[in-house]
């Protein structure tokens, strides 16, 4: 085991050693990451011959870096588009893109880059600091409590859908239903694949994301000339550098949120499978449970977007430890490090740190480093990235559209995934036009999967007896916090509505999703 | 249903731009004209699992010893989904049977796959397993801190009340092994799928479920093996220490149970060519005695070596015939029908 304040110092300067390989590792990860459909497990596995024959800590650095990178870039074309790469960037999009209609595209790049490199940095810290403990934690969590956890996060579908709740619900339900296509977990019997193999690993999440967010914008983009919706005030907001230091002064202000969700995106990353997708939606609930303004939520809310974006990149400290501690991946990316762990002849549990306690905290202190080489190499690109919102949607529709194509088909590489995206597309469309919630939608896809595998794996521990729903000391808090959240949202929203009719904005009641 | 245009990647262009080319060089020469050749180009090999798993390790190092004795490299894909159906029918659907398409698979755990979910291809008429690599005997194993000592122990409770056992997939040997065992003492095992080995592994970490079924090849620091389907000697002992029999404890006659991942290729092809076909096992049986897959191996950890051993056509074919047939036989028990 690591101890003492020296061995810390030194391997921080050692992990600096790595400068060389972090930064164009980092510039890498950003570009993959800004790319949707491409992500840092696809890069890692095409680059990993070279980083078979790299020194382990030199490889480690570069993976470690491509990763945190990736997560990073892919906020980009969540706020520039409402495209998001992975399904841990739905939430991004919420309140990001709708920065960028408002013509503050500046802003939310700055927000995204400064609140996923603070995230980053102090979830890494946290797990160097908490490591032994934290990699008991990952253990300490069963399937029951993860139900309570997803449910937290499909709650947001009744949290958003406040303003026409019947056709929020249905809007989640019909997510939720779309999310049980595919091979059941327990048996693997198809269900609703219509004799599509491609469908049996579920409806594919890339392209319809892609299609419930991007396609559908697009569309809705068509009738209007530039994506802001004022272009005139959204070439103020992008000249000069005044939206990036609003953006860095609003992560400063809202310390607590960034703080808090980045935490939570650590804890949920621990847990083997869990990942960004749900610990994003989670902490933006939260964020909203406890901001003071929840109705700016989805209309542009620092706040909303700090919660996604730090939530994600505390996700990817999280995932380590599980790989480190116990040799299980928590992700998919991580199960790409394992690989090259293994190959170097790394054997990973609790002897790790042990045996190699350099390699062990290593990987964290290089994480570290990549996150402070991406404060100087992201930051001033806000200025020049979020101009995009100036180009005309005559223009930009199209290349958006070509650029869904090449992302729907970029992570399976089945041409099928096109055409789920475009339905998704069409279905995202009927939804904005009609009133339905498409995030709720989305939520119900995204997390419909997770929390139906957690449920019926519960179950089948229970055989069959709800009663183990509620069997786990953890889960039975969860619970509890559950129904507190929930009265709290109900009373706020009690409160808010009295307000609201004693007050003049009594009538802006437009759902923002 | 899988169209037949449905996939077409930078490789599926190459490939077609390429046909051309040599088509135009050669001058209408015919398929003898290429056997002469053969292999003519790079590998295309179809892995029916993620990668980062033990498929994906044990055929990354086989391959960086096949490709000199052959000559050509392997290009993989790793193709996983529905227990391996997937990948077995982007393999006979969409890819060429030219003898440059290879699958690499789990020949027990897609047999039972096969028996129980009828994929869109015929065994044994479509397909040959040539070349076995390893061995991974099923057992039952608890974690460190479990109160089970012993697997007389496990089915002792289990004939009291139901035992919780985690296995990767119910389609698998360990849970035919574990059917068979409770069928054969009364045993109650609740048998829990956790969709991949990772989460199986936490399960029984964690304490979620009391044992864990399947193979145990895979290291997990502290666990210990409790027994093994095995009917003559624990082929892992070198490495894992001296486990018993479960025939041997309870006196049952179950079949011994093991996954062996293993090269295949197309039987048509096979069969239309058989000098080509050769080429292909004679390469891949010399692996075996080339000290740096043994290094690659022992240094990867990717499985034990003393599991690692070379499987012929008929020794493949045996086991994927004997696989479906306790499929079926425990069918009612593996799937939802």
């Amino acid at each position: 085991m690591l101890s003492g304040w020296e061995n810390y110092g030194t391997l921080l300067i050692a992990s600096f050693t790595h400068l060389w390989i972090i930064i164009p590792a980092v510039v890498l990860g950003i570009l993959v990451g800004a790319i949707p459909g491409f992500s840092a497990q696809n890069t890692l596995l095409i680059l990993l011959p070279l980083t078979l024959v790299m020194d382990i800590d030199t490889s480690m650095a570069f993976m470690v870096s491509v990763y945190c990178a990736s997560h990073m870039g892919a906020g980009i074309p969540a706020i520039l588009i409402n495209m998001p790469g992975t399904g841990g960037h739905a939430a991004t999009c919420l309140d990001g893109f709708a920065m960028t209609k408002q013509g503050r595209s500046q802003e939310a790049l700055a927000i995204s880059a400064f609140a996923s490199v603070v995230g980053g940095l102090f979830t890494t810290i946290l797990a160097i600091a908490f490591l032994p403990f934290l990699s008991r934690m990952g253990l300490y969590l069963h399937s029951v409590d993860m139900v309570v956890i997803m449910v937290f996060g499909l709650c947001l579908i009744a949290m958003i859908a406040t303003d026409d709740l019947v056709k929020g619900l249905i809007a989640g339900f019909f997510g939720l239903l779309m999310g049980v296509v595919g091979t059941d977990f327990i048996y693997g019997t198809p269900r609703a694949t219509f004799g599509f193999i491609e469908l049996y690993e579920g409806v594919p999440l890339v392209p319809a994301l892609i299609g419930l967010l991007a396609i559908s914008e697009a569309l809705v983009m068509f009738e209007r000339e530039s994506v802001a919706l004022s272009s005139e005030e959204a070439r103020q907001k992008v000249s000069g550098w005044t939206g990036t230091f609003e953006g860095i002064h609003q992560c400063i202000r809202q310390w607590w949120i960034l703080a808090w969700t980045s935490f939570i995106g650590l804890l949920i990353g621990i847990v083997p499978g869990a990942g960004a997708s749900i610990a994003s939606f989670v902490a933006y609930a939260q964020a909203r449970l406890f901001s003071s303004d929840p109705q700016s939520f989805g209309r542009g809310s620092p706040a909303g977007l700090i919660a996604a974006e730090s939530s994600n990149n505390g996700v990817t400290s999280g995932t380590l430890v599980p790989l480190l501690a116990i040799g299980v991946p928590g992700g998919t990316t991580a199960a790409v490090m394992a690989v090259v762990l293994q190959y170097n002849g790394v054997l990973l549990g609790p002897r790790l740190f042990t045996d190699r306690p350099e390699t062990a905290y290593g990987i964290f202190f290089s994480m570290l480093a990549a996150y402070i080489v991406m404060v100087f190499l992201v930051l001033p690109l806000a200025r020049y990235v979020g101009t995009i919102v100036l180009v005309p949607t005559r223009v930009l529709v199209p290349l958006i559209l070509s650029l869904t194509v090449v992302a729907s088909l970029a992570n399976r590489g089945y041409v099928f995934d096109i055409y789920v995206a475009l339905v998704f597309g069409v279905i995202g469309y009927i939804c904005r036009r009609t009133g339905y919630n498409v995030i709720a939608v989305l939520i119900g896809v995204l997390l419909g999967p997770l929390f139906e595998q957690y449920l019926l794996r519960s179950l089948r521990l229970g055989q069959g007896d709800l009663q183990i729903l509620f069997s786990s000391s953890i889960g039975n808090t969860l619970w509890g916090l559950l129904v507190l959240s929930l009265a709290l949202q109900w009373w706020k929203g009690r409160r808010m509505r009295r307000a609201l009719r004693n007050g003049p904005a009594a009538k802006e009641t437009i759902n923002p999703y | 249903m899988l169209a037949e245009t449905a996939f077409m990647n930078r490789r599926g262009f190459l490939k077609i731009a390429g046909s051309f080319v040599a088509a135009s060089a050669v001058g209408g020469a015919t398929g003898k004209g290429f056997a002469a050749n053969y292999p003519s180009r790079t590998f295309d090999v179809i892995v029916p699992t993620r990668e980062g798993g033990g498929a994906d390790g044990l055929s990354r190092a086989f391959i960086n010893s096949w490709k000199d004795k052959i000559g050509q490299n392997f290009e993989r894909q790793f193709s996983p989904g529905a227990a391996g159906q997937v990948g077995y029918e982007l393999y006979f659907k969409q890819r060429e049977m030219d003898g440059s398409n290879l699958l690499f698979g789990n020949v027990s755990a897609e047999m039972i796959m096969y028996a129980l979910q009828k994929p869109d291809f015929k065994f044994p008429e479509d397909i040959y397993y040539f070349c076995g690599i390893d061995t991974d005997p099923c057992g039952i194993w608890v974690s460190g801190e479990s109160p089970f000592t012993s697997v007389e122990e496990v089915v002792e409770t289990a004939m009291k009340r139901p035992v919780s056992i985690a296995v990767s997939r119910l389609p698998h040997p360990g849970t035919i092994g574990l059917l068979a065992l409770a069928e054969a003492t009364g045993a109650q095992f609740n048998i829990i799928p956790y969709g991949g080995g990772n989460p199986q592994v936490v399960a029984v970490l964690n304490g979620e479920a009391e044992c864990g079924g399947g193979g145990t090849a895979g290291y997990i620091e502290g666990a210990r093996i409790l027994g093994v389907f095995d009917r003559e000697e624990f082929v892992l002992a070198e490495t894992r220490g001296d486990v018993p029999l479960i025939n041997e404890v309870f006196g049952t006659d179950i079949p011994s149970l093991y996954s062996t991942r293993s090269w295949a290729v197309h039987r048509s092809w096979a069969d239309a060519n058989p000098d080509d076909y050769k080429v292909l096992q004679d390469t891949s049986a010399a692996v075996f005695d080339d000290p740096r897959f043994k290094e690659e191996i022992v240094q990867s950890g990717v499985t034990p070596w003393d599991g690692v051993r070379f499987r012929d056509q008929s020794t493949c074919m045996e086991l994927a015939q004997s696989m479906v047939e306790l499929a079926t036989k425990y069918g009612d028990q593996l799937t939802a029908g």
